[in-house]
């Protein structure tokens, strides 16, 4: 039974970060066809999509077990960006997401990708800057000095 | 262990331990005198016994099951576990930080925010120590956030 309840929360927070991602991807994917013009998405291309958000949620959800975020170790977080540039780039590139777009709109993609990790890590930063500050100010409260 | 009252006139009330050497039994006893007076008994390698004030600890760890008192300078031992340093010196700044440690929050020079809920305590000597994920929120709590 807690083989089963570990798998269910392994699935049910993999589940979460996929539809992040997948979201993102879809967004993506919508925005480029619309501005070539299409009115349709593929649906292979979705399914590729899903699929390849769940191959890199698995990897974050290994990377990052419950409990543990991106504010933890530099290593982590680069292998988790490698990781995020291999597994979206080198699908978008190999099985052809994005047919019939420029060069420059795909390094246009591929700065919204770093932009969309770096603002993920970023907003943790910065959560995790703020509480640090409420923190001491709790110390000083605690020791009289405030 | 013989255990002997008497009853005698006397100024102030006084507890002589007589014994050939200071066992371990011998520093429990002294540990449990010494924490009536809120003084903490420890000893260092020689066996030498001093009455630390818990305002001068700067932590306490669990090593192969001897507790250790960590001051600015010295490193002694104690008899008590880390649950009773906790409970008899908690409203003193005593916080359980982990399963083998218990730190003094008025000898925590800062605090950082660490991913996964965990708290990271640099102390006065320049030390860091982590409040795990289990006592970071009772650290919060106490801390009045």
């Amino acid at each position: 039974m807690e083989q089963f309840n570990r798998f269910y929360l392994w699935g049910v927070n993999t589940k979460y970060r996929m539809g992040l991602y997948f979201s993102a991807a879809v967004f993506s994917k919508g925005l480029v066809n619309a501005l070539l013009g299409s009115r349709t998405v593929d649906t292979i291309i979705l399914l590729e999509m899903l699929l390849s958000c769940f191959a890199f949620a698995c990897a974050e959800t290994a990377l990052f077990p419950h409990g543990k975020t991106l504010a933890v170790g530099k290593k982590r977080v680069a292998l988790w960006a490698l990781l995020a540039n291999v597994i979206f780039i080198g699908c978008a590139w190999g099985l052809n997401w994005f047919p019939g777009i420029p060069l420059w709109g795909g390094l246009l993609l591929a700065l919204f990708l770093e932009y969309g990790l770096a603002a993920m890590w970023y907003a943790l930063w910065l959560n995790a800057k703020r509480d640090t500050a409420v923190l001491n100010q709790g110390l000083r409260r605690f020791r009289g000095e405030d | 262990m013989k255990i002997t009252v008497e009853h005698a006139e006397a100024a102030e009330n006084e507890v002589i331990l007589r014994c050939p050497d200071l066992d371990e039994e011998m520093l429990g006893v002294l540990s449990l005198l010494c924490s009536g007076l809120r003084r903490l008994c420890v000893w260092d390698d020689s066996r030498q016994t001093t009455l630390l004030s818990p305002g001068e600890v700067v932590y306490c760890e669990t090593v192969d099951d001897r507790v250790f008192v960590y001051t600015g300078q010295t490193v002694y031992q104690t008899a008590l576990g880390l649950g009773e340093l906790e409970s008899r010196y908690g409203s003193l700044g005593f916080f359980r930080a982990g399963k083998s440690s218990v730190v003094n929050l008025h000898r925590i020079r800062s605090l950082v925010s660490q991913g996964g809920g965990r708290i990271e305590a640099t102390l006065e000597t320049g030390e860091k120590l982590i409040v795990s994920r289990r006592y970071a929120p009772l650290l919060r709590e106490r801390l009045g956030l």
